[in-house]
């Protein structure tokens, strides 16, 4: 906590300067002034004169748009969406999928009826995180840990065009579509179409994985978007593996099928987090060596 | 159950209070609250509040070396935690003395 922002570096004062003149400008100008005291005070309180840039930038973007700032369309999808119970969805995926901090495995689902899977807890009950590791959840983890994040999806559709334009040939005229509770296949479906399918499966998740990556958007909400495309793009390349064996019955293939998609989004959170975990220990210590 | 929302009602003043002495780390608070029967919460309960204080500023974080293992992350009353804790004991206080009152002789 520091009195005023002459405490900061020069940087990071001038940097929270500026975000203070792009959250007041859209306040009515009566009110300006006291909008500003007040973001003067939020900052104040959640900063530490040893602050960063990114640090300052962290408080910014929890502050959330000031009222006036986005604009009237993006203000009435935001309350649309709201209505619906679909807003901040990368957000609350990642605040279900991952909460060590809660001791339940299952929990209400981030978007709709049901449960999810809580991978902090499971993380916290293998051994591989503490409870309390991160503060916020992913606001430590460093852009590139969330670039060797993306590269998940990245590889799966990199896998899944590759398979398709070096075996495509070979592979039968139909693949299979759909299989049974024995793993063996009861639905058939044209070649070009299972590729179309599984490569737009895999694309399109590793593009919005690589965007959220590169995104300034808080880093639940690219650990939300990266999950979320993760597991989208598991899905797909399974699919893919699956439709590549042909005919014949495969008991494994429903839980392999069931367990991808879940294993590729733990790891890829457990990394997020330890990332995060590192950034801020390695933050403190070198504060404490100083 | 009525003695369980109790212990919920006053953990935030417990934490607060434990932190007020000395800075802890997260296991160290869960065992300590453990240690006082009266007080046992699960670390389920703990470790959310612990989150919700610090994103509130009433306590800050920091993770230190440790002499047996990984670093720690220990936790350390804000100023403002300071005043909180300040108000919740003042309020704490009347409300004990006051229910001590009615009980009298009861007990």
């Amino acid at each position: 906590m520091i009195r005023t922002l002459d405490e900061l570096t020069p940087e990071a004062r001038a940097w929270a300067e500026a975000w203070l003149d792009r959250a007041t400008a859209a306040a009515p100008p009566t009110l300006r002034a006291d909008v500003r005291d007040d973001l003067i005070a939020h900052l104040c309180e959640r900063l530490d004169a040893g602050a960063a840039v990114a640090d300052v930038e962290r408080v910014a973007d929890a502050a959330g748009p000031i009222a006036g700032g986005p604009s009237t369309a993006r203000r009435w999808l935001r309350q649309l969406l709201a209505g619906l119970g679909v807003h901040d969805v990368p957000g609350r995926i990642a605040a279900t999928w991952w909460n060590p901090a809660d001791e339940r495995v299952l929990v209400p689902r981030a978007v709709g009826l049901g449960w999810d899977l809580n991978f902090g807890a499971v993380a916290v009950r293998l051994g591989v995180i503490e409870p309390d590791a991160e503060t916020e959840p992913f606001a430590s983890t460093p852009a590139r840990a969330f670039a060797t994040a993306a590269a998940v999806p990245a590889a799966l559709a990199a896998a899944a065009v590759l398979h398709y334009a070096v075996r495509g040939r070979n592979l039968p005229d139909r693949l299979p579509a759909h299989w049974n509770a024995a793993g063996a296949p009861d639905r058939w479906t044209p070649k070009r179409r299972a590729a179309a399918a599984d490569v737009a499966g895999t694309v399109v998740p590793a593009a919005v994985a690589a965007w959220a990556a590169r995104s300034g958007r808080p880093g639940s909400e690219r650990a939300g978007l990266i999950a979320g495309a993760t597991l989208f793009a598991s899905i797909s390349a399974t699919t893919t593996v699956a439709r590549s064996l042909g005919d014949g019955r495969r008991a494994w293939l429903g839980p392999a099928m069931a367990a991808s998609g879940p294993l590729a989004v733990g790891a890829v959170l457990v990394w997020l987090a330890r990332a995060g975990r590192a950034e801020e220990i390695r933050r403190d210590l070198e504060k404490a060596h100083d | 159950m009525w003695a369980s929302q109790l212990r919920k009602g006053v953990l935030e003043l417990a934490v607060l209070a434990l932190v007020a002495h000395e800075a802890r780390y997260g296991s160290q608070i869960v065992d300590e609250l453990a240690a006082r029967p009266a007080l046992a919460i699960t670390a389920g309960t703990v470790y959310p509040l612990l989150a919700r204080l610090a994103r509130a500023g009433l306590v800050k974080t920091t993770w230190q070396e440790s002499p047996v293992g990984p670093p720690r992350k220990y936790y350390a009353l804000t100023a403002s935690g300071r005043r909180q804790l300040a108000a919740m004991a003042a309020a704490f206080g009347d409300v004990s003395s006051a229910l001590n009152d009615l009980l009298g002789d009861l007990r």
